[in-house]
């Protein structure tokens, strides 16, 4: 889109004006910046460099931290149940990401065209957004219910397909929960991407039209590459807020059956809060963190890094 | 002669007629389908997304009995509208409700000030460090809220000169089980920084430039002639911090004890008991709270039309 | 638009600018008031909602003279977040009130202060039941409410199969046999999957005579083969088709038992009140008939017991008057109007009042504390074993792993926790 205007190399008259400018940047930046970065600094960042510390330790919690070493990262590394954890995180958002991306973006398209009765159908999508994870998740159980009380099963009694187990299988409960996260994500994503089509020149589209293009072809070459930067974003946001799915899991399945849906914010709160081991779930936390940066930047990649 | 003339003339104007408006009708009844099929498909996308919201709105309204049942039916044989207010009843849910409402508040409006001048900066102007405070925004989210949640706790527990402490912050309670303690952490998140930063990246910076030589000051030019151009955004971000204060859990269950400062959620976790869940009274509960958000969007979505955003370029 | 939102600014600014203040004001203290001269906190996950406070601290709390209180009700779900946090931070409340299972832990932590014997004298509370308060020959916390497990079945479907109640299973073989007889068609003959499945091998492995940790909770115990045997049990009985993993409750869905899918539920005892306003004529005596879990060789049946006890803090200021106050809770006066709240099976067997009587499972229960003999725990390690046991079981019931394997990854999880021990 519209580029920051960079400051050229200074040439002998214009040198002082230029550099004041840039200099005024600099402060002016940072006034607009320091509040909020201070903020994060101290509530988030600080406490992110207490649980890095921490990663080195054993800590109970109830008693003071004791040295470590780099024990807690080793036994990650000989943990599989936390590979697993991680490894299902990654399929989810494989999975889950450009599904529900490419639906909230046609999904808000649609709700851009001024259909009648818009307001209800934008508030319908972002119902799932604003309602407790908790009651969501037990709506989902009775929808997944293995018994004939379960909506899927009983939509299936009328088609003859026999009762599924759904979220008491180990090969079906990652699917069912894909599905269930997809649905959930869809009305943030679809908002974002609402807001951001907002500020489309309608005059590119009307002049599209003119020259006879469809409705597709006008989404495909218009709307899309407009939307990079927001795409971009999105892609990051869902990233990062895939792999702190928490609320839903723990609800619907537990990590179950047979660990087949844990992920990876399960297993740190399982570590931390049921095994009281503060400092591996600390570690595991680092760890964490170091795959969303890598995924971060294979995002950007991905996305060709177009987001200015 | 004239006759025939005449009547070749009308037939021909006829037939010119109905070749012109022949276009023009299938076009309209072009258009029209289109309208239907677009009604006809936001209706199936709206109705799989808000069919569990109706479920529970339908078994708000159920006896425990009738959800227990064998034969279940799909519409609750009588409907108990009392569930909602034994509900409210069952917990101090108004006061619970007054909290939560100061929370989400408080931190939409900080959020809409600070982190929309941070997102401002980091995305309009240039200076030294901005990526590095970037990469910090970002990095910052993704840390799980577990890791931190302790030494977060032990922050706010020990601020100096609060709740008895002294100057070092020992000895006493700090901020736990007071406003601070609620709303002091969550006044900036980083999410909405970098959503801020998306959204005025698509401002134009010559504006920016020609509102300078014009004799304006930075500020004037972020409040009075960059922001107002993204205020979809400006919604967006309220809209999700206000749910997201709305909603907040953890943090509110560990940082108070009294119940006067609880929030909704905490107060909802009354019906999911060791012994088992009050599934309608939960469900009746869930539905209310969810009503201010939902009648918030449904306000205030009204604003996301088409073109109202000017360039801005004159 | 500008001016719109300048307003809307500085009413923001003047709002938040004021909240803070005021806040800063009335910052800090808990509770407060009340001429007491004593102050006690309590964290407890029972009691929930405006009814719970006002059993709680209007009729029962409101009994203790000249003490004032500050109660913490914590969504049991969270109880451990909210203990560890206040531990961390050092404001932990003087009374805590946990489950079973956690005691050991947290005694071996310190977190919890010793109770002398003498607080039990006189409170008719079973000797069984002190299997779980105790750390190293110390009790550490005192049975509030139990937890009984035993097996509901529906008459019918035992008359059908023409199982009379006088000549029921009294071994866990002949109890397979059974199972096979009374299992409806299209269902299952027991539900033990609703149930918490780490709990249904720590109920199991009793009945094989086994126990989860040795005596002094340092070595595991569960490997001499009871363990195994256990786990298989329950393999055989899928295998026999008498139970079925898929059949399973959720939360908010109904029991397959009370969908009648099942003729026979592992249930908890604290389920009895839902039981009773959902499913109110399955649950009487003409529809419902309970028996304990037998024992694999015939000997003494087994009931799993958990529950919530009352312990101290280490750190409490006052423990003495702390302790005063849980012998004061144990109190019959003290102890119905909390049982009548909650529900639950008080830990006391004395209370002939309508409101245990009238509980078909607490008095069941409360009749068969002898056989109390199965509980989870043990252990300080049990913390960091507790996580990992169901994905385990879990895994060798849908066949991905056989019952020896199952239990040798739990062997060697519990051997590495003792090590950090």
């Amino acid at each position: 889109m519209t580029t920051t205007t960079a400051a050229p190399a200074a040439t002998g008259r214009r040198a002082p004006r230029r550099q004041t400018l840039a200099r005024r940047q600099a402060v002016w930046g940072w006034v607009f910046a320091l509040p909020a970065t201070l903020h994060i600094a101290l509530w988030t960042g600080f406490p992110i460099l207490v649980a890095m510390l921490l990663s080195l330790t054993h800590y109970d919690m109830l008693n003071p931290p004791s040295w470590a070493g780099i024990s807690n990262y080793t036994a990650i590394a000989n943990d599989p149940l936390f590979w697993r954890a991680m490894w299902h995180n990654l399929i989810i958002a494989a999975v889950g990401i450009p599904v529900s991306m490419l639906l909230a973006l046609v999904l808000a398209v649609l709700l851009n065209q001024g259909v009648r009765g818009t307001g209800a159908f934008r508030t319908a999508v972002f119902l799932p957004h604003v309602t407790a994870t908790v009651a969501i998740a037990m709506i989902w159980l009775w929808i997944y219910s293995p018994g004939q009380n379960g909506l899927l099963n009983y939509v299936g009694g009328f088609l003859g397909i026999p009762n599924q187990p759904f979220l008491n299988s180990p090969s079906q409960a990652l699917p069912a929960v894909i599905l269930v996260t997809i649905w959930q994500g869809l009305g943030l994503k679809t908002m974002i991407y609402l807001a951001s089509l907002q500020t489309i020149d309608q005059q590119l589209y009307e002049a599209a039209e003119i020259d006879g293009a469809s409705a597709v072809q006008r989404f495909r070459h218009i709307t899309v590459p407009i939307l990079a930067p927001t795409t971009f974003f999105i892609l990051v946001t869902s990233i990062i807020g895939n792999f702190q799915t928490f609320d839903l899991i723990y609800v619907l399945t537990s990590g179950g059956p047979a660990n087949s849906t844990t992920v990876v914010t399960y297993e740190i709160y399982e570590t931390a809060f049921q095994q009281f081991r503060m400092g591996l779930a600390s570690a595991q936390s680092v760890v964490l963190l170091v795959v969303l940066v890598v995924l971060t930047v294979l995002a950007r990649r991905l996305t060709g890094g177009r987001d200015d | 002669m004239t006759d025939v003339l005449e009547q070749a003339e009308e037939r021909a104007a006829v037939a010119v007629d109905e070749v012109a408006r022949t276009p023009r009708r299938t076009a309209s009844q072009r258009r029209r389908t289109r309208r239907l099929l677009l009604f006809v498909l936001l209706t199936v996308v709206a109705v799989v997304m808000a069919a569990p919201f109706l479920w529970m709105l339908l078994t708000a309204v159920r006896t425990p009995q009738e959800l227990f049942a064998v034969d279940m039916p799909l519409l609750p044989r009588e409907w108990h509208w009392e569930n909602f207010s034994t509900a409210l009843a069952t917990a101090p849910f108004l006061t619970y409700a007054r909290n939560s409402f100061v929370i989400a508040l408080t931190h939409t409006l900080s959020n809409l000030v600070l982190a929309s001048m941070a997102g401002y900066a980091l995305a309009k102007i240039r200076f030294r460090g901005s990526t590095v405070v970037f990469a910090f925004v970002l990095a910052s989210m993704m840390i799980p809220f577990y890791a931190i949640v302790i030494p977060e706790f032990l922050m706010v527990r020990h601020v100096p000169l609060a709740g008895g402490n002294n100057l070092f912050g020992q000895d006493g309670i700090g901020w736990i089980d007071s406003w601070p303690a609620l709303l002091v952490p969550g006044l900036v998140s980083p999410f909405y920084i970098f959503l801020f930063r998306q959204f005025y990246l698509g401002t134009p910076t010559e504006l920016m430039e020609a509102s300078r030589l014009d004799g304006a000051g930075e500020i004037r030019i972020y409040s009075r002639i960059i922001s107002p151009l993204i205020k979809p955004g400006m919604l967006t971000v309220a809209l999700l911090a206000f749910e997201s204060g709305w909603n907040n859990f953890l943090w509110p269950l560990l940082v108070t004890s009294r119940s006067e400062m609880r929030v909704i959620q905490l107060g909802l976790s009354v019906f999911r008991q060791e012994a088992g869940t009050d599934f309608n009274l939960l469900m009746a509960g869930t539905a209310m709270a969810a009503v201010p958000m939902i009648v918030l969007f449904a306000i205030f979505q009204r604003q996301f039309v088409n073109g109202m955003v000017a360039t801005g370029i004159k | 638009m500008e001016l719109n939102r300048r307003n809307f600014l500085t009413a923001a600014g003047l709002g938040v600018g004021g909240l803070l203040l005021g806040a800063c004001g009335s910052g800090g203290g808990t509770g407060g008031g009340g001429g007491g001269t004593g102050r006690v906190s309590i964290l407890t996950p029972e009691f929930a909602g405006t009814e719970g406070k006002e059993t709680f601290e209007g009729t029962i709390l409101s009994g203790f003279p000249d003490t004032s209180f500050a109660v913490d009700y914590t969504d049991w779900n969270r109880l451990n977040e909210k203990l560890s946090a206040a531990v961390a931070g050092g404001v932990v409340a003087d009374l805590i009130m946990l489950g079973a299972g956690w005691v050991e832990p947290f005694a071996h932590k310190g977190v919890l202060a010793e109770l002398p014997d003498s607080l039990a004298d006189g409170k008719a509370i079973n000797e069984n039941l002190f299997k779980v308060a105790g750390y190293e020959g110390t009790t550490y916390a005192m049975p509030y409410f139990v937890d009984g497990r035993i097996l509901m079945y529906h008459r019918e479907m035992f008359d059908k199969a023409g199982i009379s109640e006088d000549a029921l299973p009294t071994n866990l073989e002949d109890f397979r046999e059974m199972l096979k007889e009374v299992k409806p068609d299209g269902g299952v003959a027991i539900d033990l999957f609703t149930q918490n499945l780490r709990q249904v091998w720590a109920h199991l492995l009793g009945a094989f005579g086994g126990s989860m940790f040795s005596e002094d909770g340092m070595s595991v115990a569960f490997t001499d083969g009871s363990g195994v045997d256990a786990l298989q049990y329950l393999l055989d009985l899928v295998d026999d088709g008498t139970i079925d993993f898929s059949v399973q409750g959720a939360e908010g869905q109904p029991r397959p038992w009370q969908q009648k899918v099942a003729a026979i539920d592992l249930q908890n005892s604290s389920a009895w009140p839902s039981l009773t306003e959902q499913t109110p004529e399955l649950v009487t005596p003409e529809s419902m008939g309970m028996m304990l879990l037998p024992s694999a060789d015939g000997g003494d049946p087994v009931m799993f017991q958990g529950g919530t006890l009352l312990a101290v803090s280490s750190r409490s200021k006052d423990p003495e008057l702390v302790q005063e106050l849980v012998s004061f809770l144990l109190e019959p006066e003290n102890m119905l109007p909390a049982v009548e709240m909650v529900g639950k099976v008080p830990s006391r067997d004395d209370l002939d009042d309508p409101i245990v009587t009238d509980n078909l499972m607490a008095t069941y229960i409360i009749d068969n504390f002898e056989y109390a003999t199965a509980y989870e725990g043990g252990s300080p390690a049990w913390m960091e074993v507790r996580g990992a046991v169901e994905g385990e079981i879990e895994a060798a019931v849908v066949g991905q792993k056989t019952a020896a394997e199952a239990i040798d990854a739990l062997a060697s999880l519990a051997n590495d926790a003792l090590t950090r021990v």
